[in-house]
């Protein structure tokens, strides 16, 4: 009845994939697959524009994986539902912040929180994400670009001399270490964002 | 000052995996024992949070770009399809014009009509946003897009349907108006788990408005009017549920 996919990856290998980074990419875009359709419709259904759809489930995406990287979720629903759950509360923070949420969409909010709790979760990335932006934006390219360079895409030192415009291993080590300290330092001086980020900081 | 630059510089080198055993352990008796040491540590895994945050944005970003492409490259008439979309709510409208000025009185007599709430609730599938996962649209879709119903009709003998050419193929039945054969295909879709559940049971009950079996379309209501995370959620309001249940009652 339904069409043939073949080599899914099940709710819990989904989880492990994006909470330890493997296969990270190939998980991601399954879950385009899987969900993009039924989510978008939701919010086309909800007076959202098709470029509404699309970018809403940009940040379902990204609050998905940052919360499986935290912990913070763990297949307490299916994974369906808490997107369905974290998309629909992403928009409705969305249509509130252009001051458009109906009494009708306020009531129905209420409502969804009994079901999943991802209503705070959405609040919380969405107020975090353009103080992020900009902090990152004060550290600067290089060391924006070092830092994920090693941090997020686990390169070595040795790789990235090739990418970067230093000499060689030891001057792109101090550069390194003195652009986490100036990030580690820019961070502390906004109380909000730090207080947030802690919140995902894996223990 | 230099020795909180001293410390830091060793949390790096502690977080990078660099330290040997002997340092490692005395780094973490320190973490446990010094809160100023322990909060520069915290600093800096708070600073790698921002960085990590950063790189799955920017990953998602690419994906999103490829994969919004795969996706809408599905629709590819989809100008057409906007275009028919603006057509039919124009028609809709102009209906909806129709039916105030020519039945007012009609209107009056029937004011919990079946096909008035019908004609309310009613809308369309959007078959360009319901994208499948083939790459392609399949026969039935293209004809569905292309508005021949009748065609989708004759379809129903190919061998393996997906859930969402069984909607198309009631969809169908409602544009020609053969009430109990769309009923029975939205039936089919609403009972099995698949991704067009929700589309069927919306569909099948605007349908027993039509086959005059309210009470099951009133528990069908119901049923999505309860569950908000329905995608038809919004499309049943309480009004409705009454003038469903007037019906009912009659």
């Amino acid at each position: 009845m339904m069409v043939l996919r073949k080599e899914m990856f099940t709710d819990a290998e989904i989880i492990r994939n994006l909470a330890n980074d493997q296969e990270s990419s190939a998980t991601i875009r399954q879950l385009y697959r899987e969900n993009f359709d039924l989510l978008s419709r939701y919010v086309q259904n909800n007076s959202g524009s098709e470029q509404d759809a699309e970018d809403i489930f940009q940040e379902v995406m990204v609050a998905f994986i940052q919360l499986l990287k935290a912990g913070r979720f763990r297949g307490e629903s299916s994974i369906r539902t808490f997107l369905f759950s974290l998309n629909k509360n992403i928009w409705l923070n969305e249509l509130k912040r252009r001051g458009r949420a109906s009494k009708r969409e306020e009531k129905y909010e209420k409502n969804m929180n009994r079901e999943v709790q991802t209503a705070d979760i959405a609040m919380e990335l969405q107020q975090t994400r353009s103080e992020l932006l900009n902090t990152l934006e004060a550290l600067g390219e290089n060391c924006k670009k070092i830092l994920l360079l090693f941090y997020y895409e686990n390169k070595s030192m040795k790789e990235m001399v090739g990418e970067l415009p230093y000499e060689n291993e030891q001057v792109v080590r101090n550069k390194k270490s003195k652009c986490l300290k100036k990030l580690a330092e820019l961070v502390k001086g906004n109380p909000l964002l730090y207080d947030q980020l802690k919140n995902f900081v894996h223990e | 000052m230099s020795n909180s630059v001293h410390n830091e510089d060793l949390l790096v080198r502690y977080i990078d995996g660099e330290l040997s055993a002997t340092e490692k352990a005395a780094v973490e008796v320190r973490l446990k024992n010094d809160a100023v040491f322990r909060e520069q540590y915290q600093n800096l895994q708070v600073a790698l949070q921002a960085i990590r945050q950063l790189g799955t944005r920017q990953q998602v970003e690419t994906i999103h770009h490829e994969m919004m492409q795969e996706l809408k490259g599905k629709k590819a008439p989809a100008k057409v399809v906007r275009l028919s979309r603006a057509v039919r709510y124009t028609m809709a409208v102009a209906a909806s014009i129709l039916v105030l000025f020519v039945g007012v009185r009609l209107y009056l007599a029937t004011q919990q009509s079946p096909d008035r709430i019908y004609n309310e609730t009613f809308v369309d599938f959007n078959v360009a946003n319901a994208r499948s996962s083939a790459n392609q649209l399949s026969q039935i879709e293209t004809l569905y897009q292309n508005k021949d119903f009748r065609g989708v009709a004759a379809t129903t003998r190919a061998v393996s349907l997906s859930a969402k050419d069984s909607l198309l193929i009631g969809l169908s039945y409602l544009h020609t108006e053969d009430w109990q054969a769309a009923a029975r295909w939205f039936h089919t879709v609403s009972v099995t788990e698949n991704e067009y559940r929700q589309d069927a049971e919306f569909y099948l009950a605007l349908a027993y408005l039509k086959t005059k079996e309210f009470a099951k379309a009133q528990t069908l209501f119901q049923r999505i009017y309860n569950n908000p995370a329905h995608i038809y959620h919004e499309q049943v309001s309480a009004d409705l549920l009454a003038d469903v249940k007037k019906l009912e009652s009659h």
